[in-house]
């Protein structure tokens, strides 16, 4: 497969780097567009004007007072002398700087190099050289599999918009690079057969109107339509978006079955079996109040196979699906009544895969069609006025989602044979806030007998307290920030399937209580934060022969930032925790420190160090484990020369330590070494 | 690496897996006598795994395929009608033909022969796909077992054996053991959308977080870790949970600089957010690419954990059947325009560093350089500008208009002046200064 190839972004970069021709005279600054390099010839003159020495031009918030001249017959020109005038709209304004007195204010619109009323590129290119120069391990065992080596890394990019006569473009395009392959960015996929330089992502956008009325775009593109057929989607594809008019909006997406990078499958399309289709057509039934009452249909054709996203870990499966979705959405006048329906339904089936034949026998899936829908209310009960924000508030949510057994659509995380019900509510007073949340789940509701059936009921609270803000505090104050979090959830089986007909004894089904309390205090010094995080857990088995398979844990955390100057910084926190089997009576306990510190003594150096240390143990003193880390590191910021401007530097070294030491005599393991490294760096930007 | 304490309670220890070490190699082939667990919850309605332990395999035996299937012969299952006991290690195929609901996918398949004091055992990440489980969902609503099994063959000097887990299907919260089958890393944000982040030098990383879908319920234990430019690149069995791997292995992934640990409590909900550590904490001072690692740690979780023989049980809580994402970020000079000059370095005279100023006739004066076509002062608040000026060669100084940094009184500012050639090019810059201002 050739990697360089089929460049999507060249027709575009080639009209932004073609400059137009700029018209050399003088214009007057006003409603018409004017080049970046136009004298401007401003519409004032005669004997009232100040001295030219008094006279202060600006461009927005940049001062171009050396530009302004004084032409014959007291006419005023600002001509662009060692730089361009800013592209895009702007104020400009002559005042008198014996008592700042405004002398005139023009709107001026200047069209870039290239000729659009805006455009912005931003070209990167980075460049970087980082290795190992030594290291060693106290037990003679390499501390890396490489030893010591050299890489060479590249991050380029390119990123550009632009506007003109009413149409939008924008392309972006991002690309990495490592001579070592392990480092590369589909060495996960294609191990010795991943590109050294590959395309990590980009997209190609054009779109008429503003907001846009049409939309054209390719590349890596995101895509919503529904929560329960298709849902938050970041894919390589093509779309189109276009308003019908009167509130109606169209979408038509072509998107890859899963997130990739890469050169290969430039546009994502590739593969029809590994592909979705969208459709999403929207309807504002109150054009006069947007949002007032929305309708929504999509329709979905989507086939992937068993592959991973980039960059998530998951089990992956031949499927197909296709489905249609409905949606009703909106708000009263005022904002305070809010809610949705929503409705899916779905076709799916697992077409059969070779992977998972055995000798070419495998029993095949049922293509099904199943239904999921939900509703949802939110009301504002009390509402704070905009002129007393600290007046209560009071807001509840209702909430009821249910998807059948076996409902599925690729493009949506819907948990399938289930039945949520969840209400809750916040209340808010002076800062403070309460929220209250009850739900339950039920799931195999179709009651299939030899199937488990479970019910989970789950009561969560949260309370924060401003006391700093109650107590007067503005800044630092002893008084800290309060949050306390409370949780109780209880999961049974709600039926008892016969044993020879499910495989389920009575200590198998599930009824367990387990209880979280949280509660964090954040203090705001001087010149810096404390917090304080204790929580503890619990965990309680109620199956009968189990009831002491329980487990209770407690955590406390400590966190500090402290902020010596503007160079100096540091910050360090304490962990503990311990876990109690109450089964076993064996309590599991892990400390950890960590200490960083940042010094930058002026633009061309930093300094820097973090330190780390645990240590776990178990009360049957037959585990234990240390671990110990120290890394300091120093920076030199530097200009190499180079063609046209010098090329901004950094010359880096680090030293590492880190100490383990690993004993579990239950399996008679030992591990018990100390090692340490140097590493060096350089790294260049070219843009 | 075989310990031998001089405690007498561990003497005994030590004897008796070198009699069962002695044992195993003098008797004739005997076969794998077994697995643990042998029947668990799994997740009706998606992917499940779970750790397993074959124990006591044979020197020369080997481990071959591994498939699910529906149904066992009928007098394996008059033989143990509740599936509450073992299913004996057969010499046969103990599916009926035509129940197979698919084998485990090579890229799934992550057994791996491993030792318990002496014992030769094989661990195996059994990752039930979640079409495996729509297969045995589509029974059980036909009327038939609800119940599928797991079948792993072996074959050595003994001939073949086949060794059956019983696959009891629940909804995959709690008495389900404790694992991961989907992780996502993102940052939040705008930022969610990059493959990879580039950040300029000393800019703040974006706050991350980790959605983790899981069965089963307890304390999931792991680190946040960072890859700096230089440090070696993370293979798939240090990307992988520590509890996917034999107990002997886990003490042999690597470890990078650790910015947080997190020990976490998972409810029998299925899914979670996990948020990263404060971003502050993450060092951007070093430019090149970086990868923020999520490691997780094997946890105590009685319903994951696996007799490896001998009493030695191995906990097993958070395994998953993947190598775990990781994040990427690539750290660089700011561009084009932080580029300094190294033919002049130009000086700047007053306010000094740091000194408190009234904004209220503010001067900011520097030492002239040499062929300078315009002068350049830029102005920022929180690294971002403020206000720019241009201003004209031999002035020396810059008085901003008052209203330019109205509402500033109180704020740090920092400011910079840049000399230009007739090109607009940079031919000199002073260090960023900082004033307070009042």
């Amino acid at each position: 497969m050739p990697h360089a190839r089929r460049h999507p972004l060249l027709p575009l970069l080639l009209i932004a780097a073609a400059p137009l021709q700029s018209v050399a005279l003088p214009a007057t600054p006003g409603e018409a567009w004017v080049a970046h390099d136009q004298v401007l010839r401003l519409p004032t003159a005669g004997p009232d004007l100040p001295p030219p020495e008094v006279l202060r031009a600006f461009i927005g918030s940049t001062e171009v007072t050396p530009m302004l001249r004084r032409r014959g017959g007291g006419v005023l020109e600002l001509a662009p002398l060692a730089l361009h005038w800013p592209a895009g709209e702007h104020q400009l304004v002559l005042q008198d700087a014996r008592d700042w007195r405004e002398i005139g204010r023009w709107p001026l619109k200047v069209r870039t190099p290239a000729g659009f009323e805006r455009s912005t590129l931003q070209p990167r290119l980075h460049l970087g050289l980082d290795g190992r120069g030594a290291e060693r391990r106290s037990d003679g065992q390499a501390l890396s599999p490489r030893g010591t080596h050299a890489d060479l890394a590249t991050q380029a990019g390119l990123a550009w918009s632009a506007a003109r006569e009413g149409w939008r473009f924008e392309a972006g395009v991002n690309g990495s690079g490592n001579s070592h392959r392990a480092k590369t960015l589909r060495h996960g996929e294609l191990a010795a057969r991943s590109p050294k330089l590959d395309l990590a992502d980009y997209r190609v956008a054009i779109a008429r109107g503003e907001p846009a009325t049409y939309r054209a775009e390719f590349g890596h593109l995101s895509a919503r339509s529904h929560p329960l057929l298709a849902q938050d989607l970041s894919r390589r594809g093509l779309a189109l978006h276009g308003s019908l008019g009167a509130g109606g909006e169209l979408g038509l997406y072509l998107l890859n079955g899963t997130q990739i990078v890469g050169w290969d499958n430039l546009l994502g399309l590739e593969e029809a079996e590994h592909r979705l289709q969208l459709l999403s057509w929207g309807l504002e039934l109150l054009p006069q109040r947007p949002g007032g009452l929305r309708a929504e249909l999509g329709l979905l054709d989507a086939s992937v196979l068993p592959r991973r996203d980039f960059n998530a870990g998951s089990v992956p499966d031949a499927e197909h699906s296709r489905g249609l979705s409905l949606r009703l959405g909106g708000q009263s006048a005022e904002g305070r009544l809010r809610g949705e329906l929503a409705f899916a339904r779905s076709r799916f089936v697992n077409p059969y895969d070779p992977l998972l034949a055995l000798a070419g026998e495998l029993q095949p899936v049922r293509a099904v069609t199943r239904n999921a829908c939900s509703a949802e209310l939110h009301a504002q009960l009390l509402q704070p006025a905009g002129d007393a924000p600290g007046a209560p508030s009071l807001a509840v949510h209702l909430r009821h989602e249910q998807a059948a057994p076996l409902y599925r659509s690729l493009a949506a995380a819907v948990t399938p044979d289930q039945r949520l019900s969840r209400v809750g509510a916040q209340f808010g007073w002076a800062g403070a806030a309460l929220s209250l949340q009850w739900q339950q789940r039920v799931d195999n509701l179709d009651r299939v007998a030899t199937l488990l059936r479970t019910r989970t009921d789950d009561a969560l609270a949260t309370l924060s307290l401003p006391l700093p803000r109650w107590l007067g505090a503005a800044g630092p104050s002893v008084w800290p920030n309060v949050n306390l979090g409370l949780q109780r959830l209880h999961q049974r089986a709600a039926n008892l399937p016969p044993p020879e007909g499910s495989g389920f004894a009575a200590s198998q089904r599930p009824d367990q209580v387990t209880g979280q309390q949280q509660l964090q205090l954040g203090w705001v010094l001087p010149r810096g934060a404390f917090g304080w995080q204790v929580s503890r857990t619990l965990l309680d088995n109620r199956q009968p022969g189990r009831e002491r398979a329980d487990a209770r844990s407690l955590g406390q955390a400590w966190q500090l930032s402290w902020a010596f100057d503007e160079r100096w910084q540091a910050q360090g926190g304490l962990s503990r925790s311990r876990q109690l089997n109450v089964e076993t009576a064996v309590t599991q306990r892990v400390a950890g420190a960590t200490l960083g510190l940042d010094w930058r003594p002026d633009e061309r150096w930093s300094f820097g160090g973090q330190g780390a240390l645990n240590r776990g143990r178990d009360s049957s003193g037959l585990a234990r484990s240390q671990s110990f880390s120290l890394q300091l590191q120093a920076g030199r910021r530097f200009d190499l020369p180079g063609i046209d401007k010098p090329l901004p530097a950094q010359l880096t070294l680090r030293l590492a330590r880190q100490a383990e030491r690993q004993r579990d005599e239950r399996f008679g393991l030992a591990v018990d070494w100390r090692g340490w490294w140097v590493d060096i760096g350089l790294a260049v930007g070219f843009f | 690496m075989q310990v031998c304490s001089s405690a007498w309670l561990r003497v005994i220890r030590c004897l008796t897996a070198l009699a069962a070490g002695l044992l195993a190699t003098s008797l004739p082939a005997q076969a794998v006598v077994g697995v643990n667990p042998f029947g668990v919850n799994v997740r009706a309605s998606g992917p499940s795994t779970v750790f397993l332990t074959f124990q006591a395999l044979d020197a020369g035996e080997q481990p071959a395929e591994a498939f699910w299937c529906g149904a066992l012969r009928p007098e394996l299952m008059n033989a143990n009608p509740q599936l509450q006991q073992p299913v004996a290690v057969q010499t046969s195929n103990p599916c009926v033909p035509g129940s197979v609901y698919g084998r485990l996918p090579a890229a799934l398949d992550r057994a791996r022969r491993s030792s318990s004091g002496g014992i030769a055992n094989l661990t195996d990440i059994m990752t039930i796909p979640a079409s495996v489980a729509r297969r045995a969902f589509q029974d059980a609503q036909a009327g038939r077992h609800s119940a599928f099994f797991y079948v792993r063959r072996f074959t050595g000097p003994g001939g073949d054996r086949w060794v059956v887990v019983t696959c009891r299907m629940g909804g995959g919260g709690a008495r389900t053991p404790l694992a991961l089958h989907e992780v996502r890393l993102g940052f939040d944000g705008e930022a969610g959308q990059a493959t990879v982040l580039t950040l300029a030098r000393g800019d703040k990383l974006p706050a991350w977080n980790a959605l983790l879908r899981y069965n089963g319920s307890g304390v999931l234990r792991g680190r946040w870790e960072l890859a700096q430019p230089g440090d070696p690149a993370p293979d798939d069995e240090d990307l992988v949970t520590a509890a996917t791997l034999p107990v002997e292995r886990r003490v042999l992934q690597r470890r990078w600089q650790l910015i947080e640990r997190f020990e976490v409590f998972l409810p029998p909900t299925g899914e979670l957010r996990l948020p990263g550590p404060d971003p502050a904490r993450v060092p951007t001072a070093l430019d090149g690419p970086h990868l923020l690692l999520l490691r997780i740690e094997a946890s105590d979780d009685k319903e994951a954990a696996s007799n490896t023989g001998g009493g030695r049980i191995a906990a097993a809580g958070g395994v998953a059947a993947f190598p775990l994402p990781v994040l990427r970020y690539h750290v660089g000079a700011a561009g084009a325009r932080d580029a300094l000059a190294d033919a002049t370095v130009l000086t700047l005279l007053s306010p000094a560093p740091g000194a408190e100023a009234a904004l209220d006739g503010l001067a900011l004066a520097w030492v002239e350089p040499g062929a300078a076509a315009l002068l350049r002062v830029e102005i920022e608040v929180d690294r971002q500008p403020v206000w720019t000026a241009y201003v004209a060669p031999a002035a020396g100084h810059y008085r901003p208009p008052p209203w330019a940094l109205e509402g500033r009184q109180g704020q740090t500012l920092r400011w910079r002046v840049l000399a230009l050639d007739e090109q607009g090019r940079t031919r000199a810059v002073s260090d960023w200064r900082a004033l307070a201002a009042r």
